[in-house]
């Protein structure tokens, strides 16, 4: 693995840890993790809200990172495609 | 720069043009005004966040952001999720302070308060303790394995680890009683969460300030990107005075500078050794200076010993710099000031008339009303009591709306317990004649017991629509 993929999984899993702490304090600020387990399907029965809290924070962070990881994907091969420098670690 | 200074850095390596290929930076210890002031603030801001986990006040702990019971206390204050508000408020006005003292004093957030910056000194302390200054430490780490520095390495680690740890157990704590989660870390039943937290937090710490440590900032820091934004030409920031320094170059004591066509930098390069993000000043302003102030300290004694005045290196301002002194009160500043004021002016004026109640009524599902005695339509609804207060209240109910409308139950006061929630049947009545169609009405909840408080919600009365009264 080069150090420029190395670098950008870094980028991607740090950007959507912050957004994904961001997004479960307002989240779980306004919702509560009992209600939702209350609310939702068999398999989340007998879980506590500590359970829902950090089940919550990994969940937000899975799909902030699968966000992240898109763009970064779609503008380095954009940038091939333009003629560019496909990966910008240098030639 | 020497052969053999291990002063590499983003700038000057060209294989790798945007990320160093962490070339580990030495930063050599400094004294002086701003190392005082920054250890001062370190144990200061270490010292709260250590102790007022432990802090109680009225009997339970005085700031404990209760995730597991949904519940805020802030020293006498408690806050229920319905208080998000306040939360949000605060949120804002921390946010509005930072933009406010980067536009005023450029990063002094990051030299003095920054998380990153505290706990990456109290290891850098740990390791000078372990390892020796700075010249030791390099040679420790060029040299062989020896049993001492097996045994040097073994017990920063050994330190780093413990504080870590620590760290990680007290952040938990002022999420989950650290009372409780002490006698349950101690007993061995700390819960898997809880656990997963700790560990979280502690190797967060163990990383950050351990091993990435200015890198966070060069790579991983938001603020440090858009704290330019925030700047304008009468910002605070440390800057080399060029005019004066240059030429640079090395001379002998008591040389007069001028006459030799020379600067007054001697090109120590300590400026650049203390950096702990490892840039050189001299080259202007750059995005990784984290303000620290270590190159001020490490010139101003060059300069003490040379004879010079002080201030080669020093808080500035580009303004200033190019001549025009007096900062001008600038319409950034106002904006931010003038926004904060009105965030914290909210926040006072808004917990100073807080209602420690809350009400929630929700309708009876079932029924839109019932016919009672032949002549009486009644709605029955469901009141949520919520008593905020750290002590318990009897509370009078009644309905207003329309003429006629009366509470059918309940008979009595009703009495909620301390920091609860009473959920109570409310039935409201009202003669068939006035009854028809949707009303408007209130439901007024007043504390009893000398307290001196109430609170209003809104809902609906509804009675048979015309045609279907006539229809019966
Ligand atoms: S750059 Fe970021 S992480 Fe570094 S000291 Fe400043 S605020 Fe803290
Ligand atoms: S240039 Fe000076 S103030 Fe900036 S980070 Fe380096 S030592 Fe600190």
């Amino acid at each position: 693995m080069s150090q420029s993929v190395r670098i950008h999984a870094g980028v991607v899993l740090w950007s959507s840890f912050l957004a994904g702490a961001v997004a479960s304090v307002v989240f779980f600020a306004a919702v509560d993790p009992a209600l939702l387990r209350d609310a939702g399907p068999r398999v989340f029965d007998g879980l506590d809200r500590e359970a829902g809290y950090a089940l919550g924070f990994l969940f937000l962070w899975a799909v902030g990172a699968v966000a992240s990881a898109l763009a970064v994907f779609l503008v380095r091969t954009a940038r091939a495609e333009s003629g560019g420098n496909a990966s910008g670690d240098g030639p | 720069m020497k052969a053999g200074e291990p002063l590499a850095h983003a700038a000057d390596s060209a294989a790798e043009p945007m990320y160093a290929a962490a070339v580990k930076i030495y930063p050599r210890e400094v004294s002086g005004r701003f190392a005082r002031l920054r250890n001062v603030a370190v144990v200061v801001l270490l010292g709260l966040y250590y102790s007022v986990a432990w802090l109680t006040w009225n009997g339970r702990q005085a700031l404990l952001f209760d995730l597991p019971a949904r519940k805020f206390y802030v020293f006498g204050l408690t806050l229920w999720p319905q208080d998000f508000w306040y939360m949000a408020l605060l949120m804002i006005i921390a946010a509005l302070s930072l933009f406010f003292f980067t536009a005023l004093a450029g990063r002094v957030f990051c030299g003095y308060a920054c998380p990153q910056t505290v706990w990456t000194e109290a290891f850098l302390w740990i390791e000078r303790l372990t390892e020796g200054p700075r010249q030791r430490r390099m040679r420790l780490d060029a040299g062989p394995w020896t049993l001492e520095k097996l045994l040097r390495k073994g017990g920063k680690q050994l330190l780093w680890l413990a504080f870590a740890l620590y760290t990680g157990f007290t952040f938990v704590g002022y999420f989950m009683p650290i009372r409780s989660i002490t006698s349950a870390a101690l007993g061995g039943t700390l819960g898997p969460w809880a656990t997963f937290w700790i560990g979280l937090y502690s190797l967060a710490t163990y990383g950050n300030a351990g091993y990435l440590r200015e890198q966070v900032c060069k790579y991983m820091c938001p603020y440090a990107r858009f704290q330019s934004a925030m700047f304008d030409k009468d910002t605070l920031v440390i800057a080399y005075d060029t005019g004066r320094g240059e030429p640079r170059g090395a001379r002998r004591r008591g040389t007069d500078a001028h006459a030799a066509g020379l600067g007054d930098c001697i090109d120590c390069t300590l400026c650049v050794q203390v950096c702990p993000t490892g840039i050189d000043i001299r080259k202007g302003l750059q995005y990784e200076c984290i303000a620290c102030a270590a190159c001020i300290d490490a010139c101003d004694d060059v300069m003490d010993k040379m004879r010079a005045p002080r201030g080669l290196i020093r808080y500035t301002s580009e303004n200033a710099v190019s001549g025009r002194s007096l900062p001008r009160v600038r319409g950034r500043l106002l904006v931010y000031g003038g926004l904060l004021g009105a965030a914290a002016t909210a926040i006072v004026v808004s917990l100073a008339t807080r209602t420690p109640l809350l009400l929630d009524v929700i309708r009876d599902r079932n029924a839109l009303y019932r016919e009672v005695r032949g002549d009486r339509i009644e709605n029955a609804y469901s009141v949520k009591v919520i008593n905020e207060d750290d002590r318990a209240h009897r509370y009078l109910i009644q309905a207003e709306g329309f003429d006629g409308l009366q509470l059918a139950a309940p008979a009595a006061p009703v009495e909620v317990a301390a920091e609860s929630v009473a959920t109570v049947p409310v039935r409201l009545q009202a003669p068939s004649e006035r009854a028809a169609g949707v009303h408007p009405i209130r439901l007024r909840v007043v504390a009893l017991d000398g307290a001196d408080f109430e609170r209003v919600e809104k809902t609906r009365f509804i009675g048979p629509v015309e045609e279907e009264h006539a229809h019966d």
